[in-house]
Parts: C-alpha cells; sequence; structure tokens
C-alpha cells in the first residue's frame, strides 16, 4: 500500500513538475496582465526586497515600542512624557515607512509603458470595488462556495464585514467540497485523535 | 530607563532631549501630564505632536465613539489627525461588535475588519478621513487605540 502511494506521489510530481515551474515565479498572473518584462518584473521584486528588508528593522523597534508602552501604561502613577515620546516614535516609524513605500513604488513605476498604466488604472478601479465585493461574499450573493462556510450576515449576526478572502470556514470544515482530499506519508505512527 | 539616559541630556525640567532609535526627540511640558513632542526622523522632516495622558481630548471627533468602559491612558494629536489609546475590560469581540456598529451609525464606511484570536484591527472611511480601530489582548484588559487620519 506504502509503495502504492509512493508510485502516485513520484507520478504525480512529474506530471505536476511539466506544467508548474518550481519554485513558482513570483507575481506570474500580474506579470501576464501587465505584459511586464522581465526586467520590470525583477526591477520590482529587487525595490520590494529592499523595502522589505529596510522595514523589517523598523517594524522590530515597533513591537519592542508596543512592549515599552506596555510596561509604561502598567506604573502607578504614569509616566505622560515617557508615553508621549514612545507614542510619537511609533507614529515617526509609521510615517517613515509610508514615504518610504511612497517611494519605492514610484520606483515600480518609473519603467511603465502606458499600456501597462492603463492596465493598472483597471486593477485601481477593480480594488475600489473589493468592499462591495466582500460584503456581497459574506451576504451569500456572490464568491465560490468551495468550503462549508460558517455563516453569514444577517440581522443578528455579523461575521466580519468587509473581511477579504470569503466566509470563515465552519469548524470541521476545512477541506473544500469540491475536492479530493489525498493523505501521503506513514500514519501507522499517529494516535487515534477522534 | 528611556527618560534617565534623556535626563542626562535635558535642558531644563519642562524641556527634555532625548534619544530614541527612532529619532531624537525634545520633550516640553505644557501642564500636568500634557505637552509637545518634537521628533526628527533619520530620513529627515520632523514630527510634532500635542500629548496628553490619563484623560479624553476636549476636542476628540464626536462621530468616533469610544467604550463606556474606556480608561484613557494617552492621546496624541499630529498634522496626521489625533490618536487615542484606551485600556477596557471588554474583551476584543464585544470591542469589535461596538465599532461595526457605531462606525457607520456615524456615516463611517467600514472597510476592512479583521480579527485573531487576541487582536483585532477594524478601518473605516468616511470622505477624506480614515478611522482605525486597533484592539490588542493585555492580558486581563485590551488596549484600544484609535487613530483618526486625514488624507
Amino acid at each position: 500500500m506504502r509503495r502504492l502511494i509512493a508510485l502516485i506521489a513520484i507520478f504525480a510530481s512529474s506530471a505536476t513538475a511539466q506544467t508548474t515551474p518550481w519554485p513558482p515565479e513570483p507575481l506570474a498572473n500580474l506579470k501576464e496582465y501587465l505584459q511586464l518584462s522581465d526586467v520590470q518584473l525583477q526591477i520590482i521584486l529587487h525595490n520590494n526586497d529592499k523595502y522589505n528588508r529596510w522595514s523589517a528593522e523598523r517594524q522590530s523597534r515597533i513591537r519592542q515600542i508596543q512592549e515599552e508602552i506596555v510596561q509604561e501604561t502598567a506604573k502607578s502613577p504614569l509616566d505622560p512624557t515617557a508615553l508621549g515620546v514612545l507614542y510619537a516614535e511609533i507614529e515617526t516609524l509609521c510615517r517613515e515607512l509610508r514615504d518610504r513605500a511612497i517611494l519605492y513604488r514610484s520606483r515600480n513605476l518609473e519603467a511603465f509603458e502606458p499600456a501597462q498604466k492603463a492596465r493598472l488604472k483597471a486593477l485601481e478601479a477593480a480594488l475600489k470595488l473589493l468592499p462591495l465585493a466582500s460584503e456581497a461574499q459574506f451576504s451569500n450573493l456572490a464568491g465560490e462556495l468551495t468550503s462549508a462556510p460558517y455563516g453569514f450576515t444577517s440581522r443578528y449576526v455579523s461575521t466580519g464585514g468587509a473581511r477579504l478572502g470569503g466566509p470563515i470556514v465552519a469548524p470541521g470544515c476545512s477541506l473544500p467540497m469540491s475536492g479530493v482530499a489525498t493523505r501521503t506519508g506513514d500514519f501507522t505512527a499517529t494516535p487515534d485523535n477522534r | 530607563m528611556l527618560l534617565a539616559a534623556a535626563a542626562a541630556i535635558s535642558c531644563s525640567p519642562d524641556r527634555q532631549n532625548v534619544h530614541t532609535p527612532g529619532g531624537d526627540a525634545t520633550v516640553t511640558q505644557t501642564g500636568k501630564n500634557k505637552g509637545t513632542v518634537e521628533m526628527a526622523k533619520p530620513g529627515g522632516g520632523t514630527l510634532t505632536a500635542e500629548y496628553e495622558a490619563k484623560q479624553i481630548p476636549a476636542d476628540w471627533p464626536k462621530d468616533v465613539p469610544l467604550l463606556k468602559d474606556a480608561d484613557p491612558v494617552m492621546a496624541l494629536k499630529s498634522s496626521a489627525g489625533p490618536q487615542l489609546t484606551v485600556m477596557t475590560a471588554e474583551p476584543i469581540p464585544a470591542i469589535v461588535a461596538f465599532y461595526e456598529a457605531q462606525l457607520p451609525a456615524h456615516d463611517w464606511k467600514i472597510d476592512s475588519n479583521r480579527s485573531t484570536g487576541n487582536e483585532a484591527r477594524l478601518t473605516a472611511a468616511k470622505g477624506s478621513q480614515t478611522a482605525i480601530v486597533s484592539a490588542l489582548d493585555r492580558g486581563s484588559r485590551r488596549q484600544v487605540t484609535i487613530n483618526v487620519l486625514t488624507r
């Protein structure tokens, strides 16, 4: 039985390898939609990588400040000056993050052709509809029902408003209804947890 | 510790210079529990903010409701808009439910609403303003921070 599963796994992986590159190319769908050249894609990925590295340090500092705020808030009496500085520092760092994101976005867009900019505008318009689309999902009006939803927005229940990605899956129903459940590996040592 | 370092370079009891990893700050106390912070951003530019501890500012926007059980910790006001942090005994789902109901009742449109077990973040828009409500579980109480930003 184990040998059969192993054979199926090898067959499945070789079949997948013919159609899906591994590791998957980042932003492949966007590249196709915007007709990005390889150079443009690399510029975007490079800029985003630079931002991620730069922001990681700031975010780490923000988490540290948040912990300091917790400690300061627990003190009695409060030290308003210390708290004021901590909150101001977070605000300063957040602004820096936003300013730097704006800078890198402008760099990402620098080499865009007019046709690519037009397609991007269409995406911007679609983004504005996302909250509406989400409400439609949460109202059981639109979206795929591949899993069993926990619930929908009703007069008495609010299931998450504009949360993107669709309704939460009902407990115990995380497997897609339309998909095929597969289980591979050696489970002889797995305790029965039912 | 932060202010211990600052004390070494302070100019007067009401005015202190503080060095932080996020930038150098000058803090001026203008009254009991309140003052201003001027912070130089490492990348250039300055943030000027007024802070006020332990009370809800008189000019807090009336259309951004606050929980009944809200113990104010710190308010910060800068050119970006006001920010208020309160502590509450209310659980996170109750905080989220309150703002899900109260923000639309004050003509805000909820844009996003994300919750995990011990954290929630809700954003809403009204004209050129964005309200961001963040709730964080802090053991026996929850820390709720509300930012009202003007684009």
